[in-house]
């Protein structure tokens, strides 16, 4: 017998999605889910990030990878909220693996969350986690042809990164060609050009600071992050 | 492998659709391009999960793509595929699907004790 069923596969994903993005918008977090693939320098555009905005916009961090805490070990240097999320096998994060970070959160002291993604261009970007953004990042040294190669990032994303700028004069990489392709699959996106080898990330972080400023007023207090008191917290499968 | 997660959502609203006291036999996935869904990896992971019991039907839609000088929507095998027209101002739309279309199960073999 067949019995015809029309429905989306990620239905749960998208509920448990549009709960967190309750909770982060009832708290005045604004929240970017950065997403990118392996070594295009998601975690060092972070570290950047949360130096350069020290004092300005108080960043949490959620990090999954599937194993180590590295990187959270990386960016608790510089801010007292990182969650590190273990994925295990898993090539993404999900709703649910967020739900739980959030829990682990306190989101009464964050005016901006960055949810680093497991370095992927394919899997993540299908699974809603509640974000106000998705945010795509390129690198020179990946090659001009990842965007037309990846098209879902593109054109998912409301922001696209191009990072390692500084090796374009030793690279391949066709500019032109790379922003073309990205317009064809998204007219409307953002693209900024970045250097965090060389904190050349004005561009990036005064986007976030207009955004962020878009959602609404900030509480006035800005706590100092304190390197004694990082709470690094963890969550496996 | 986004198969996998994919494979156990899959077999959640299969479930979830199955009459009481039926077996579920067969189910029909449709995924669009963008959802970068790999067949031979979609179907280990199906098999990994349930076994060679109940059948995955796979069907990838082709990219579709939209001239905006012409207008003309057609079927491609690549997002940026160059209109017949001439013009390369394409670009995808939709390819983002990913949806259970139907089951198909075996009635209750076994008569049921109550009428």
């Amino acid at each position: 017998m067949r019995v015809p069923v029309i429905e989306n596969v990620l239905k749960l994903n998208d509920e448990v999605a549009q709960l967190n993005r309750q909770t982060l918008r009832d708290a005045g977090v604004y929240t970017v889910n950065l997403m990118g693939g392996p070594g295009s320098g998601k975690t060092a555009l972070l570290e950047r990030t949360l130096q350069n905005l020290a004092g300005k916009l108080r960043i949490g961090v959620i990090v999954g990878d599937l194993a180590t805490a590295r990187d959270a070990e990386r960016l608790a240097e510089y801010t007292d909220h990182v969650v590190q999320i273990n994925t295990g096998r898993g090539c993404h994060l999900d709703a649910n693996q967020v739900r739980q970070a959030l829990g682990q959160i306190d989101l009464a002291a964050l005016d901006l969350l960055v949810i680093e993604n497991v370095g992927n261009l394919i899997c993540p970007v299908g699974f809603d986690l509640g974000q106000d953004i998705k945010v795509g990042l390129f690198s020179v040294s990946e090659g001009d042809d990842k965007a037309a190669k990846h098209p879902y990032i593109v054109t998912e994303s409301g922001l696209l990164l191009l990072n390692k700028t500084d090796l374009l004069p030793y690279m391949p990489f066709d500019v032109k060609k790379f922003e073309d392709d990205v317009r064809r699959l998204n007219p409307q996106v953002d693209l900024l050009h970045v250097s965090v080898i060389k904190n050349e990330i004005a561009a990036w972080t005064q986007w976030l600071t207009v955004q962020r400023e878009q959602r609404g007023p900030m509480s006035p207090t800005h706590e100092k992050h304190s390197a004694q008191g990082a709470n690094l917290a963890g969550i496996n499968p | 492998m986004h198969e996998y997660s994919i494979a156990e959502s899959v077999h959640r609203i299969a479930a979830a659709n199955t009459p009481p006291g039926a077996t579920l036999r067969r189910v029909t996935l449709e995924a669009g391009p963008m959802r970068g869904i790999d067949p031979q990896a979609m179907q280990w992971a199906w098999q990994a999960l349930l076994g060679a019991e109940v059948e995955l039907q796979l069907i990838t839609l082709p990219w579709r793509v939209r001239c905006a000088d012409c207008e003309t929507v057609f079927q491609a095998d690549d997002p940026l595929e160059t209109c017949a027209c001439g013009s390369d101002r394409t670009r995808p739309v939709g390819g983002d699907e990913l949806r259970v279309t139907a089951i198909e199960v075996d009635e209750r073999s076994v008569p049921c004790a109550s009428p």
